[in-house]
């Protein structure tokens, strides 16, 4: 047994909310890596109780970027419970909304998350200190970058303007409701929302792109490291008046796709802050905190698609929609995002083009006040489920299980590790702070803020490592 | 530089022309450059949050986020833009602390959870040892100059204090008793509360604050006061389902008893909020939200506490509940007797005689009656 060198780099920055990596190195080589979030907020038990018609509005509290996912899939959930019908007027919108919400994600995503990585960036906060660690941009592409970068902050308040046309306001917007949304169509709204994209369209061909290209050129290697196990899924979102979907529904398990049944969902909290229970279905299992936990080491329970470890997310989406791919780590990651992007800004014009000015957009008939519901959307970083259960118009049992918790989630009962840090294996290490290892763990675009069950790392160094 | 009437004539202009900060960012840009006032030193702290406030500050439309981060603000330590990890984004907190107290901003996003001695929510790792958010506060906040909380968590304990409360979450002033906090409430706070707070805090320093701890600035007036929807509830003319167009009051609007100036200020590109969307306003700068503002599509005093009957635990909670329906219902009963909703409302003629003046009681939201008025 040979004695492997601990790192632990703590706060990984950009990201959203704090995540701890835990490093066990040999000879500079990563051999083993514990990821763990250090925040519990206790949203399940804090939305047991309340109104189901609040439920949109409390669950986007659990992430301030991604906050028109939760809001939609809590609004789906609902509504299969209570039983309502969104007419088609106010599927569109929902649709507008929530894109406006993944473009201003993504491009936040790319220039403040991901690329100060590779450039150096300006002498002022936040990039001081800088961060030296192989750098391959020459001076002048890092002046374009940099002045990209300030840019890139600009388009994407103009995708949250777009999100405020119908949403009311972002983040955390008030338009997405159960049963539609509540802002009228009238052809102020759609050129508004138009010129808003097509604002943003210009600036994903004429700066986007091409940088990702850039970023793909000079780091060739990064095309290979950071990949995952194989293993995707995708839940569907988007979905048409006609019944189709711009993101597919599908799994990947070893290779073999097959069709997504909701299921074999489960999750489990062997390694994480909480009172023991095996496998379980998001529908039975409970959210108990509990920091006595020996063999505890994060908040994020462990979700497992027939029992195996997923990865979620634009790539994921990418692979189950039979989309090309160039590769599958961490600038693929990158590379996927991008390309979604201007998908879903293009077909945003096309959603513009077939509302009807005037007709309804929301209708909040109820069959009956009581009722189970599965809300699942794609989010911005991948599958996002809520499960609901519904006594008399209030919630009596509610779950959530979060890309991040899917691509970052603590080991299960068997010790599989999770994509997010499997993916970091064997990974040649030079920089003390593990930049290389940041790179890959940013590609996912983890939000741990997300992992709305996320805790104390005193446990954390108990761990025995076998070698 | 501007002197601080013309500043806070510029707060209200800007609100209108929805410009705010392009109005005073030049002279604070200059005066930086003349040297007068230093490009501040800011750390900002995320403890239990949705980091929503982040992202709200980036959608700031006038200053640009870009501006404010070559000009305005020397934006020291923040985890979601930092380009360095680990022990280097830590030290440069650890150096701000040790070489600069009293002259940096200490801004905390997020709800200050407390249960087990913090360790529901660690920050930073030190020298083999977690710290806890908890901690990190207090340690930092006992040095700043300024120590401002961003966002409905950081001031009041937000959403995450929602009943149950599982992780006895509270807002910053509540354990840094020893310091005045300035209180930037919102769920998330608009971007020019936090920027305009910012910056009056580089130019004059202490902004004036209402019993909450809020700039006047911005959180003087209620939401109801400056409605553009006032009109309709005047005359008794209430929306019956979330979506239409008429006063919202009756499907759970809590502007009445909301104090900010989302009517005039309105978000993004100010451009919508949330009653131009059809939605109720849900009280989300108030000390009471989310518990006592919920149901949030539902009017108040119809649907009972999160938790039903067996809320034996919450009885100061629901105290103040109590308050919040009466402040709601008192206020519509003075409307009653000031006879503005009668007219449709009860379809009578009748005139109420001698009219009681109504005077606005200070420690809680609520209109009441003069005593001595017939």
């Amino acid at each position: 047994m040979n004695i492997l060198e601990k790192r632990t780099i703590f706060p990984l920055t950009r990201l959203h909310a704090p995540m701890l990596l835990e490093a066990w190195l040999e000879n500079g080589e990563i051999k083993d890596a514990f990821i763990s979030d250090t925040l519990y907020r206790g949203f399940e038990q804090i939305l047991v109780g309340r109104s189901a018609m609040d439920m949109p509005y409390y669950t986007q509290r659990i992430c301030g970027i991604c906050s028109s996912a939760h809001a939609i899939t809590a609004a789906l959930a609902v509504e299969q419970a209570l039983g309502m019908h969104v007419p088609p007027n106010g599927l569109l919108v929902r649709n507008l909304i929530l894109a406006s919400d993944f473009i201003q994600n993504h491009i936040r995503h790319l220039y403040l998350y991901i690329l100060p990585d590779y450039f150096r960036g300006p002498d002022i906060a936040p990039f001081l200190p800088h961060s030296e660690f192989d750098l391959r941009l020459s001076s002048q592409e890092t002046t374009a970058m940099t002045e990209h970068y300030f840019k890139a902050i600009e388009i994407s308040r103009v995708a949250h303007a777009a999100f405020a046309v119908f949403g009311g306001k972002a983040p955390h917007g008030h338009g997405l409701v159960p049963g539609g949304t509540t802002m009228e169509v009238d052809a102020d709204k759609v050129s508004r929302y138009q010129g808003y994209i097509m604002e943003v369209l210009s600036f994903i061909d004429d700066v986007l792109l091409p940088d990702v290209e850039l970023i793909k050129e000079r780091y060739p290697e990064y095309i290979n490291l950071g990949k995952g196990n194989g293993n995707y899924l995708s839940v569907g979102g988007f979905s048409s008046p006609e019944g189709s979907t711009l993101f597919p529904q599908g799994v990947i398990l070893q290779g073999k796709q097959e069709n997504f049944d909701e299921q074999q969902v489960t999750e489990d909290v062997t390694n994480a802050w909480y009172k023991p229970h095996g496998p379980l279905h998001p529908m039975e299992e409970d959210t108990v905190p509990d920091l006595s936990q020996a063999k505890g080491y994060s908040w994020v329970k462990s979700p497992r698609y027939r029992g195996q470890p997923v990865e979620v997310g634009p790539l994921a989406r990418a692979i189950i929609n039979k989309e090309a791919v160039i590769g599958h780590g961490a600038i693929p990651r990158t590379w996927a995002r991008a390309l979604e992007l201007k998908k879903l800004a293009k077909t945003t014009l096309e959603w513009l083009n077939r509302l009807e000015p005037g007709s309804k957009t929301l209708d909040t008939k109820m069959e009956q006040d009581s009722g189970i519901g599965i809300g699942l959307h794609e989010a911005m970083r991948g599958s996002l489920g809520h499960w609901v259960s519904i006594k008399n118009g209030r919630v009596n049992h509610y779950q959530i299980i979060t890309p991040s918790a899917l691509n970052f989630g603590s080991r299960d009962e068997t010790g599989t590790r999770s994509v997010g840090e499997s993916s970091l294996l064997g990974l040649k290490i030079q920089t003390e702070d593990l930049m290389e290892a940041g790179r890959i763990i940013r590609s996912f675009d983890p939000c741990f803020s997300c992992s709305v069950h996320i805790m104390d790392g005193q446990n954390l160094y108990k761990l025995k490592i076998q070698v | 530089m501007l002197s601080r009437r013309d500043f806070l004539k510029l707060v209200i202009k800007g609100a209108i022309m929805g410009n705010f900060c392009e109005l005073i960012a030049p002279s604070l840009a200059q005066s930086v450059v003349a040297g007068e006032v230093k490009k501040l030193p800011v750390v900002m702290i995320e403890t239990g949050t949705c980091t929503g406030d982040s992202i709200s500050l980036d959608n700031i439309w006038t200053p640009t986020f870009s501006d404010i981060l070559s000009n305005i603000v020397d934006w020291r330590y923040d985890w979601s833009m930092m380009q360095t990890q680990g022990a280097s984004a830590y030290k440069v907190l650890q150096e701000t602390y040790e070489k600069m107290p009293n002259e940096y901003i200490l801004i905390v996003q997020g709800s200050m959870i407390q249960r087990d001695n913090g360790h529901y929510n660690h920050v930073v790792f030190d020298n083999g040892k977690l710290i806890t958010g908890l901690e990190l506060v207090r340690r930092m906040g006992l040095k700043a100059k300024y120590v401002v909380a961003i966002g409905s968590c950081a001031t009041f304990g937000g959403p995450v204090a929602g009943y149950p409360n599982p992780t006895q979450a509270t807002g910053v002033q509540n354990i840094l008793p020893e310091r005045r906090v300035i209180n930037v409430s919102g769920c998330p706070a608009h971007p020019d509360w936090i920027m305009g707070t910012l910056l009056h805090l580089a130019l004059y320093g202490e902004p004036e604050l209402e019993k909450f701890g809020r700039p006047k600035l911005f959180y003087a007036e209620t939401v109801h006061n400056r409605c553009p929807r006032r009109r309709d509830y005047d005359q008794g003319i209430f929306a019956t389902d979330i979506g239409q167009k008429q006063c919202l009051f009756r499907v759970g609007c809590k502007g009445p008893v909301t104090y900010a100036d989302c009517p005039i200020r309105r978000w993004n590109d100010h451009l919508n909020w949330p009653i131009g969307c059809n939605t109720p306003c849900i009280g989300c700068t108030e000390p009471g939200y989310p518990d006592l503002m919920s149901p949030f599509t539902a009017h108040l005093p119809d649907i009972p506490f999160p938790g039903g009957t067996k809320v034996s635990t919450d009885a100061i909670g629901l105290g103040v509940l109590g308050l919040t329906s009466v402040a709601l219902v008192g206020h519509a009963a003075t409307a009653l007797y000031n006879g503005r909703l009668q007219k449709n409302l009860l379809k009578a003629s009748v005139k109420a005689p001698n009219r009681p003046s109504v005077k606005k009681v200070k420690t809680i939201h609520q209109y009441k009656l003069k005593k001595n008025m017939k």
